[in-house]
């Protein structure tokens, strides 16, 4: 058993109660935000209701009980002696690759932007196409032809089958 | 047993209208396409096929209404289960196990469970309707906005046992849903709530986010390794499950069929609201509650039975009483108004023969759509056989588009993606995201109904123990809800109990 494998066991834990920490102050911050802004609601006016901002309120209140249970639960184990659990590290275990994942998420949003000016059946042939060569499927010929197959049958089954009229672009309006 | 004689008489009928029987096997397959495609649920589709049926004679027209009807609402499971899609709202219940087997290389039984468990649940819930409509006609109307109010309490406190292996994390979850299910107007002033000025938020984005939490959120983890290669849980196996696992599972199918009748007999419950409670009550009952979230079959059996238990509960106060009990038989009861037929006790009497002909066709959809269901499966089970490569951006190309069919917003293919990226964030750090779902579905019904009540009792919150099926909801809630603190308390006991006893014995 080496020092690092030791570590690296330890170092998850605390890497995710402090990630955890930082979740529970994120949300902990939204549901201060909700209780700030619907202290704006107006009333309705009726001698018998409750008003508006008295569910946003009670959500809001049970929420930071709660991330408070959870920031405290995972400083306690942040301050607990460390153990030394090792995980063995799994030889066939693909390593995860947060970078696809950005970059797909990235070119997600930036599709749903092209789409408003050019439309559709273009945005999500070139979206598919390039999702497919971040994958690791890099064809020349198939990489766009199974784009414009998968979205031409989106298409029909949508805009022809069901009537869903799918965006045009404003760039073809 | 007059029922039983005019339901062969209606049989008997059916068999001289092959037309109807044919538009009944139309409509079946269209509900099941319609159902498995996210954001296109049972109501769009019995909308949708409403404008053909003006032309039609009543059979024909009701029979393919009710196909897309009960196809719709099995149609859910099967991309819940194969890619964690849930085509229905009622199908994200089935997702959270459906999906766990498909990882484990069990698709092709947990698809043939979900297939049988509609089918007896379906098929008990019509003939349920045949015999005993207007005794549970009457049960379900004694439900005011109090009963509601207090059902969707119970709906809510089945978060506990839906949290996996951190309660807190899923209250969380549970609490940021019902926070989030308050934007929009509010249902007594219609004044719009934490909407920033944007109108497509005066409704709670409910299915964007659910396809984010659920779909989008899936895709963006598998993004994570390369796509290459063929999915790991490729084969889809045995479809038809043994009938020695499956008799083990009889028991929870009727009790969530039974659960799914009551529910949906209630006016403002529908499928989803029954998948929830039935995985709920089938954990309660079961003598494996920990495999429930990792790959248990009774669990997709439960939510199926119960989902497709509510089509023939729907129906109930709709024909007997002529109130619509969701959207779905809203739009029916108009298909009945426009064919003539005016819903209600004296449909019964004045039209037993179209009636019964009706539920005998009813009873044949729900054949067809187990010979039809079980008949596709292989083919849809080829999905899985696609590399990553091509499955993981179809995935997400279906996403973007089932989302924007909703509403044709693109803010909501907007919502869908922030959902997606927050779904993906909450699986990395075990944060599960059914709560958020089941919080969105209740959360609106608890707000309105419980602000109703109040109303309705003059400002005084004696309604919530003076009612006896309120005070009994509103019980079985709070067991619900504390039922998983109190065992995990006890187990922490045990196994304190069990350390100490080593430690004396080692000493």
């Amino acid at each position: 058993m080496t020092h690092s494998q030791k570590s690296a066991g330890t170092g998850n834990t605390d890497r995710s109660a402090r990630m955890e920490i930082i979740i529970g102050g994120l949300v902990l911050l939204l549901a201060i935000a909700a209780i700030v802004f619907s202290r704006k609601f107006p009333s309705t006016g009726l001698a018998t209701d409750i008003g508006s901002a008295r569910f946003p309120l009670v959500y809001s209140c049970a929420l930071i009980v709660l991330c408070a249970v959870l920031i405290a639960r995972n400083l306690a184990k942040l301050k607990q002696p460390k153990t030394e659990a090792v995980t063995e590290p799994d030889a066939e275990a693909e390593v995860p690759n947060y970078r696809r994942t950005a970059i797909g998420i990235a070119v997600s949003a930036l599709s749903l932007f092209a789409m408003q000016y050019l439309g559709y059946a273009l945005v999500t042939a070139g979206y598919l196409s390039f999702l497919m060569w971040l994958l690791g499927m890099k064809h020349k010929a198939w990489n766009p032809l199974l784009a414009i197959v998968i979205t031409a049958l989106l298409y029909f089954t949508f805009s022809t089958g069901l009537n869903v009229p799918l965006p045009v672009g404003s760039l073809f309006e | 047993m007059q029922e039983l004689d005019l339901l062969m008489n209606g049989f008997a009928a059916l068999l001289h209208q092959p037309f109807a029987l044919l538009l009944s096997v139309v409509g079946v397959a269209v509900g099941i396409v319609i159902g498995a495609m996210p954001g296109l649920t049972a109501t769009m589709g019995v909308a949708i096929l409403l404008p053909f049926t003006f032309g039609m004679d009543p059979v024909s027209g009701l029979l393919m209404i009710s196909g897309v009807f009960f196809g719709g609402i099995y149609g859910g499971s099967i991309t819940a289960i194969l890619l964690k899609i849930p085509g229905t709202p009622a199908a994200a219940a089935t997702a959270i196990d459906g999906f766990e087997l498909t990882r484990q290389g069990k698709a092709g039984i947990a698809l043939g469970t979900a297939t049988f468990s509609s089918f007896i649940g379906g098929t008990l819930s019509i003939i349920v309707l045949v015999f005993m409509a207007p005794l549970l006609a009457s049960v379900a109307l004694e439900f005011s906005a109090s009963e509601t109010f207090a059902l969707a309490v119970f709906g809510l406190s089945i978060i506990a046992s839906i949290s996996g292996e951190s309660l807190v994390k899923g209250l969380i979850a549970g609490f940021v849903g019902l926070l989030i299910s308050t934007v929009g107007l509010d249902p007594m002033g219609g004044f719009p709530r934490f909407t920033g000025g944007f109108t497509e938020l005066m409704s709670v984005p409910f299915i964007p986010v659910m396809i984010g939490l659920f779909a989008a959120a899936e895709a963006f983890k598998a993004m994570e390794e390369s796509g290459v290669l063929k999915n790991k849980a490729a084969a889809l196996g045995r479809i038809i499950p043994p009938w020695s696992s499956y008799k083990r599972m009889l028991g929870t199918v009727l009790r969530s069929t039974g659960l799914g009748i009551f529910i949906g007999a209630i006016p403002g419950a529908g499928a989803d609201i029954a998948a929830f409670v039935s995985y709920n009550e089938a954990k309660r009952f079961s003598k494996t509650p920990e495999n429930f979230g990792k790959g248990e079959l009774s669990a997709v059996a439960a939510c199926e039975s119960g989902a497709n238990g509510c089509t023939g509960g729907a129906l109930l106060p709709m024909l007997t009483l002529g109130i619509p009990g969701d959207a779905v038989t809203a739009v029916m009861l108009g298909a009945l108004t426009l064919q003539g037929l005016q819903p209600g006790p004296l449909l019964f009497k004045e039209h037993s023969d179209l009636v019964f002909t009706l539920f005998a066709g009813m009873l044949f959809c729900y054949v067809v759509m187990l010979i039809m269901g079980l008949g596709c499966l292989r083919f849809m089970g080829k999905i899985l056989q696609m590399p990553k490569s091509i499955l993981t951006p179809a995935i997400l190309a279906l996403c973007v588009v089932g989302t924007y069919a909703i509403n044709n917003s693109m803010f909501d293919i907007g919502i869908m993606l922030i959902a997606g990226v927050i779904g993906y964030f909450m699986q990395k750090w075990d944060f599960p995201p059914s709560p958020i779902v089941l919080a969105l579905i209740m959360g609106p019904m608890a707000e309105s109904s419980f602000r109703r009540a109040l109303s309705l009792s003059s400002g005084s919150y004696d309604f919530l123990y003076t009612r006896p099926i309120t005070a009994a909801f509103l019980l079985i809630a709070l067991s619900t809800l504390f039922y998983p603190v109190f065992r995990r308390y006890q187990k922490k006991r045990q196994q304190r109990g069990l350390q100490l006893a080593a430690e004396n014995g080692a000493a």
